[in-house]
């Protein structure tokens, strides 16, 4: 049911009267307190309810009036208020931290006039201690501030896995810095370790490590051309210039390579290759001619070699320059006013952090919205802040959202509003401070809410505002309308939504009700500049940060060094000789397999079926079967005892009949699987004795292997 | 004459000599440079690859009496060599100089002679003499053999003894051309090319046997460098340690490697001997006189294989990476 138009005047001169009231008032409201509210500000990241000297902007001291000298929330806010506003940024802990004042945004600036007309109004009534306050804060010298490293807020195990990263770091980068100087020492060190006494010039220099550093080649080389040797200058400039082509995967390098071989490795760029030819022919003729080593062979050489050499150098310089000057251009164009005008959920006066805090305590989830508005679904409260300014589609978008998705729009920042709403904000006279609730909202009982003078609403037609919420004085401050499924609440201003705002009057209790109120979910997401600012892609992130030139730039200088490197970050070393192994080296490691399998018997009977069948082959020609004559012709070959020959040939005998394919191998009569490995390396030891007594008949009564002809004897032949 | 001058004359034999014999780039390099050290040519090739145009060619180009001995399991020494001959009109014997007589002989498919008849060319490869009944008889200067044989049949062939082979200073092998050479031969038959008549083509004759001496003489300028005699050394070395080799190159190789790479350098023109020369000469200086063991003949080794890998494994001089 609508008031009657006696009943509204009624209502108007009362609430007129509470504004008085209010603002006579209003000091005594903040000794109330409110118990969440204490507790939330009473974290020492909100600094400046702990800090008398926390530089408040100019924005947040517009809130100093209505503050009184003892606050139980913020118990230095007060001594706070006594110092003179700051232009620039808060002193917000965070980086980012930074007062919506201090002139430097477009949405500051139009605060900020009214955070003036409050001082002003309020700067008669300072007493005598404040003025005090700030005569001192004026003499005392800028207090100087403390450099902290403060790592991000992070969980236990994050942080240690933070810590140890930064550390593992920090001891590589110090480790490499050591090696690195050790190393050059070592080198630098090198020469004069040397005996000193004159070098003979024919002898051969004594072979060291092969140096593969470009530069290092190239400083040698001038280092030998200062000294008169100018044959290894020549050498060590064209060995630089294989290096560079060897790094950059033009050739490879290798002992068997000829000149030649490399020039031909340059098919691909036949320029280069008749650059490098040149060089070759003058090189070569020094090296295998009879042309003398000269200063100016030398400089002829060098001066080629030069150009070839520094050009993957001058490349990487050329990008460092591209880089440097794209990475200037990138940043003029910035717009530090919009930058600067972008609040933060932060513990400062201006933040919203405690707001966020007060509605998790009542059980309502609040966040700060990362996404864009347009993207809005799902029914919540959608609170917009200062700094948000949604375009004509999105207003469109949020204002369908709420009508048929059930969603409550909060609307406390954008300074222009679409016109379905019938309301624009107007800026304020200046005067006046404090506000109340309209009549017709009894629910909320009896709440005196404290605010600094600012801007007021008023309807776009000529009709009267019949929804109105929340009045400063006379002026209209907020509507809360139903719209379709949904509802709309629309303030003047974003100044209830600040940290700085639960200190005074029942600003706080006033919040609880206001969200509570509003249909479920309880869910809030607080809107800002930062809202929409995420990007959908990395690309799209890395575009909006303006680091696109950046990492284009490292991409090609990454290229750059990867041309002028190869794949080959570090020093460039000769690849490993192939090798060979020798037969006797399989034979090891057949050995060496056999013994890990601990087949020592097996070894053993197949050894000693080759091995007594070669011992018939040579010795046993007297038709006899059996062990006994092979002993005899064994004996008579060698000298050695008949007997011991005998037990020779027997175990030999019994070991190859155990001879068998691993899959029916048996291990020996009485073996047990629970021998101890003294008793198997026992046996083992055993067995090879056997096999190096059947070796030894083997050589003794064996002839020698023919000799390898040598050239001479066949040319005989 | 300098090495300038000799290469300007290299080039023109070699142009001239291309005129004929298409596609054989190698074949004629190596030819000339093995003609231009004193050595002899051993050609390994399938019929009708040109190998005894090859030969008449430069005999025509190089002004050189040219002969040519058809081996053949009958053939004997005497046949080769010449021999005493009764001359009942003066009463004493008179030797009648056989084929050898000659500045190029071409000794073709000479694989089918028995060794007894090879044998007949030792001496007078290695000493440009031959020997009969107790006299000494010097051959024409310059004196080289050109030497074919069929690696496809072997059917009633006699492989070279190992002394033989080795007084070869190259062994080519002579591959089928290219199918663009073989379009280009067929154009040349089509218009008239006849290999029989060679005057036909009016091939000139741009060198004489005193030029061949003095471009001979000429190669003692070419400079060797220290450097090059260690890796000449090392790569023959090497071939006799390698592991699927029976019989390693001799020290014959080792001169003929050299003198084959001073011809080398100085076609090109240059006054001094580079590892280049030597590399680019190896496989054909060296391959007819290597052994390989049976296992690595069964394997499918070839003697080209092993002297790739000692190439591989030899180190070369003045590199950087040496």
């Amino acid at each position: 049911m609508r008031p009657t138009g006696k009943a509204r005047r009624t209502a108007r001169a009362a609430r007129a009267a509470l504004a008085i009231a209010s603002l006579i008032a209003l000091p005594g409201l903040a000794l109330a307190g409110h118990a969440p509210t204490h507790e939330i500000l009473a974290q020492a990241r909100y600094r400046f309810c702990h800090e008398a000297d926390y530089p408040l902007t100019v924005d947040e001291h517009a809130w100093c009036p209505l503050v009184d000298a003892s606050n139980e929330d913020c118990p230095t806010l007060p001594a706070a208020c006594a110092l003179p506003p700051v232009e620039g940024r808060g002193g917000g802990s965070l980086p980012f931290a930074r007062g919506r004042g201090g002139g430097r945004g477009r949405g500051a600036r139009g605060r900020g006039a009214g955070a003036r007309d409050g001082r002003t109004r309020d700067s008669a009534g300072e007493d005598a201690r404040a003025r005090q306050a700030r005569e001192d804060a004026r003499t005392r010298p800028e207090p100087e501030r403390e450099t902290r490293l403060t790592l991000p807020n992070l969980s236990g195990l994050a942080r240690i896995l933070l810590v140890g990263l930064i550390v593992v770091f920090v001891v590589a980068v110090v480790r490499a810095l050591v090696q690195n100087f050790l190393r050059d020492r070592a080198v630098d060190a090198a020469p004069d370790d040397a005996p000193p006494g004159p070098a003979a010039p024919d002898a051969p220099a004594a072979r060291g490590p092969i140096e593969t550093d470009v530069e290092r080649l190239l400083a040698r080389a001038r280092a030998a051309a200062a000294r008169g040797d100018y044959g290894r200058a020549i050498d060590d400039t064209y060995a630089a210039l294989l290096r560079r082509l060897d790094g950059d995967g033009l050739i490879d390098i290798h002992p068997s390579r000829t000149n030649g071989d490399y020039v031909r490795q340059l098919r691909e760029r036949p320029d280069l290759k008749r650059a490098v030819r040149d060089i070759v022919g003058d090189v070569e003729r020094v090296q295998f001619g009879a042309t003398q080593p000269t200063e100016g062979a030398f400089r002829a050489v060098i001066e080629r070699v030069a150009p070839l050499v520094a050009r993957a150098l001058g490349l990487v310089l050329l990008g460092f320059g591209l880089s440097a000057s794209l990475s200037c251009a990138g940043h003029e164009g910035g717009d530090d006013d919009e930058a600067a005008a972008a609040p933060h959920a932060d513990t400062s006066p201006s933040g919203t952090q405690a707001i966020v805090e007060l509605l998790g305590k009542r059980g309502i989830k609040a966040t700060h919205r990362s996404e864009p508005l347009d993207t809005l679904e799902r029914p919540m409260t959608v609170a917009l802040l200062a700094g948000v300014q949604p375009d004509e589609a999105t207003w469109k978008h949020l204002l369908a959202w709420v009508h048929d998705k059930g969603g409550n729009l909060i609307i406390a920042g954008p300074e222009a509003l679409p016109p379905e709403l019938g309301l624009r904000v107007v800026p304020g006279d200046g005067k006046i401070a404090g506000a109340h609730l309209d009549g017709s909202f009894t629910g909320y009982g009896d709440l005196g809410l404290a605010l600094p003078a600012g801007p007021r609403l008023e309807p776009t037609g000529d009709g009267p505002v019949e929804d109105a919420f929340l009045h400063r004085g006379a002026a209209l401050y907020a509507v809360r309308r139903a719209s379709g499924e949904g509802h709309l609440v629309i303030f003047a201003d974003d100044a209830l939504f600040s940290n700085i705002a639960l200190t005074v009057g029942d600003n706080a209790a006033f919040h609880e009700q206001l969200f509570e109120r509003l249909p479920p979910p309880r869910e809030v997401e607080l809107c800002d500049a930062w809202t929409g600012a995420g990007a959908a892609t990395p690309f799209e992130s890395v575009q909006r940060a303006e680091l696109t030139p950046v990492i284009v730039q490292l991409f090609v200088l990454l290229g750059l060094l990867y041309l002028w490197k190869g794949v080959a970050f570090a020093r460039l070393r000769d690849p490993p000789a192939e090798t060979r192994r020798a037969f006797a080296d399989h034979a090891r490691a057949l050995g060496l397999a056999y013994a890990r399998a601990r087949a020592s018997r097996h070894v053993l009977g197949l050894y000693s079926v080759w091995a007594l069948e070669r011992l018939r082959e040579r010795v046993h020609r007297s038709g006899r079967q059996g062990l006994i004559p092979l002993a005899e012709a064994i004996a008579a070959r060698t000298g050695r005892s008949e007997a011991e020959i005998m037990r020779v040939l027997v175990d030999a005998s019994s070991a190859r009949d155990e001879a068998a394919p691993p899959s029916s191998f048996r291990p020996r009569a009485g073996a047990s699987a629970r021998r101890s490995r003294a008793a198997r390396r026992d046996e083992a030891e055993a067995d090879l004795i056997l096999m190096r007594e059947l070796s030894g008949f083997l050589t003794a009564t064996g002839q020698r292997r023919p000799a390898r002809r040598s050239h001479g004897e066949i040319k005989k032949e | 004459m300098d090495v300038t001058e000799f290469r300007e004359r290299f080039d023109l034999i070699r142009r001239e000599s291309s005129r004929v014999l298409l596609g054989q780039d190698d074949l004629i390099l190596h030819t000339l440079i093995a003609v231009l050290a004193g050595g002899h040519v051993l050609i390994e090739g399938v019929p009708g690859l040109g190998k005894t145009l090859l030969v008449r060619t430069l005999a025509h180009v190089l002004g050189a009496t040219f002969k040519r001995i058809q081996f053949t399991p009958d053939l004997m020494p005497s046949d080769v060599t010449g021999g005493n001959v009764w001359n009942q009109k003066e009463d004493r014997f008179v030797f009648h100089e056989g084929p050898i007589f000659t500045q190029l002989l071409l000794a073709d498919e000479i694989n089918r002679a028995p060794a007894k008849t090879q044998s007949s060319l030792l001496e007078a490869m290695q000493d440009l003499a031959v020997s009969s009944d107790g006299v000494t008889r010097p051959l024409p200067d310059p004196f080289f053999v050109i030497a074919t044989q069929n690696p496809i049949e072997s059917q009633g062939t006699y492989p070279l003894p190992e002394a033989q082979l080795d007084r070869f200073l190259i062994k080519i092998n002579v591959r089928h051309p290219t199918a663009e050479v073989e379009r280009q031969i067929l154009r040349n038959h089509a218009q008239g090319f006849n290999a029989a008549r060679l005057e036909s083509v009016d091939l000139a004759r741009v060198a004489s046997d005193a030029d061949l001496v003095e471009m001979r003489r000429t190669l003692g300028s070419v400079r060797v460098d220290e450097g090059i005699i260690d890796y000449i050394a090392d790569i023959v070395g090497r071939s006799r340690a390698h592991r699927s080799v029976y019989l390693g190159a001799s020290p014959r190789a080792s001169i003929g490697l050299l003198s084959a790479a001073r011809a080398l350098a100085a076609t090109e023109g240059r006054a001094f001997v580079i590892p280049d020369d030597v590399k680019a000469l190896a496989p054909a200086v060296m391959r007819h006189r290597l052994i390989l063991h049976p296992d690595a003949e069964i394997e499918g080794v070839s003697a080209d294989d092993c002297v790739e890998d000692i190439l591989r494994e030899a180190k070369v001089p003045k590199t950087a990476a040496s």
